[in-house]
């Protein structure tokens, strides 16, 4: 096995297949090789089934069932006093928050965001804790920052 | 300002404190921006942030304006969204690749 390549989740198939799940370089899918229990050993070239998917498993009728699984980290803005004391959470989480920047009235917050892997600006109003998408282009929108006078707010676009 | 480290400084309009994170730690100095800039006394730690970033470019908080309350991105659900998918007749196919 190649370094850095790891093999899980191996399953034998009625065909003369083993079935694993593949990871390489950040990649991962399930992949097949011809196999046989009188000659043990990986017989031709494995192959790509499918580039997604892990926990292969094949029934008798040669039925391919796999799983996809995405996972999503959220974050939530939470207001706390001098001392560390959580006051409360402010609005509903998102993922991706950074850059959160309170207006000079301290009753809203401008705070970058992750939606569908876009990252913009979102902006939640502490007193009802509801929040409001500011920007919609497919630009990275980061860094925040209000006017002294509260009515503007300008930020970074990559 | 700061000693033995200080990532994402952060003014408080009014409360003329300047907020930092050492470490673990959120941190506050008071000062003074009148005529020349000062630090009025040595930084304390106000509390433990653990488990906060502390990526230099990506802030983690904010200060109100009096320096009384400090808005922060915590980790909230981690959630898994599992897909099955099925594929009848697989060997159909890998026997005519």
């Amino acid at each position: 096995m190649p370094a850095g390549e790891l093999m899980t989740s191996p399953v034998y198939a009625s065909s003369g297949h083993l079935l694993y799940n593949r990871t390489q370089g950040g990649k991962q899918g399930i992949w097949a090789a011809p196999f046989s229990t009188d000659s043990p050993g990986v017989g031709s070239e494995p192959f790509l089934v499918t580039e997604k998917g892990d926990w292969p498993s094949v029934s008798l009728d040669h039925t391919l069932v796999y799983a996809t699984t995405v996972g999503k980290q959220e974050q939530q803005l939470v207001s706390l006093d001098r001392e560390g004391g959580t006051i409360g959470p402010i609005g509903p989480s998102l993922s991706g928050l950074f850059s959160p920047a309170v207006s000079p009235e301290d009753d809203l917050i401008a705070v970058v965001g992750r939606d569908e892997d876009c990252w913009d600006i979102w902006m939640y109003d502490i007193g009802q804790g509801s929040r409001s998408r500011l920007t919609f282009d497919g630009y990275q929108e980061s860094h925040p920052s209000w006017s002294g006078e509260g009515d503007r707010i300008v930020f970074s676009i990559a | 300002m700061s000693y033995n480290g200080g990532v994402q400084p952060q003014w408080s309009y009014w409360s003329e404190e300047l907020f930092y994170i050492r470490e673990n730690d959120l941190m506050a100095v008071p000062i003074r921006t009148s005529a020349r800039f000062y630090t009025l006394a040595i930084s304390r730690g106000l509390f433990s942030i653990d488990g906060v970033s502390d990526n230099p470019l990506e802030p983690a908080y904010d200060v109100t304006s009096d320096g009384q309350r400090i808005v922060l991105v915590r980790d909230g659900m981690y959630t898994m969204e599992a897909t099955v998918t099925v594929v009848e007749n697989l060997f159909q196919n890998i026997n005519s690749r």
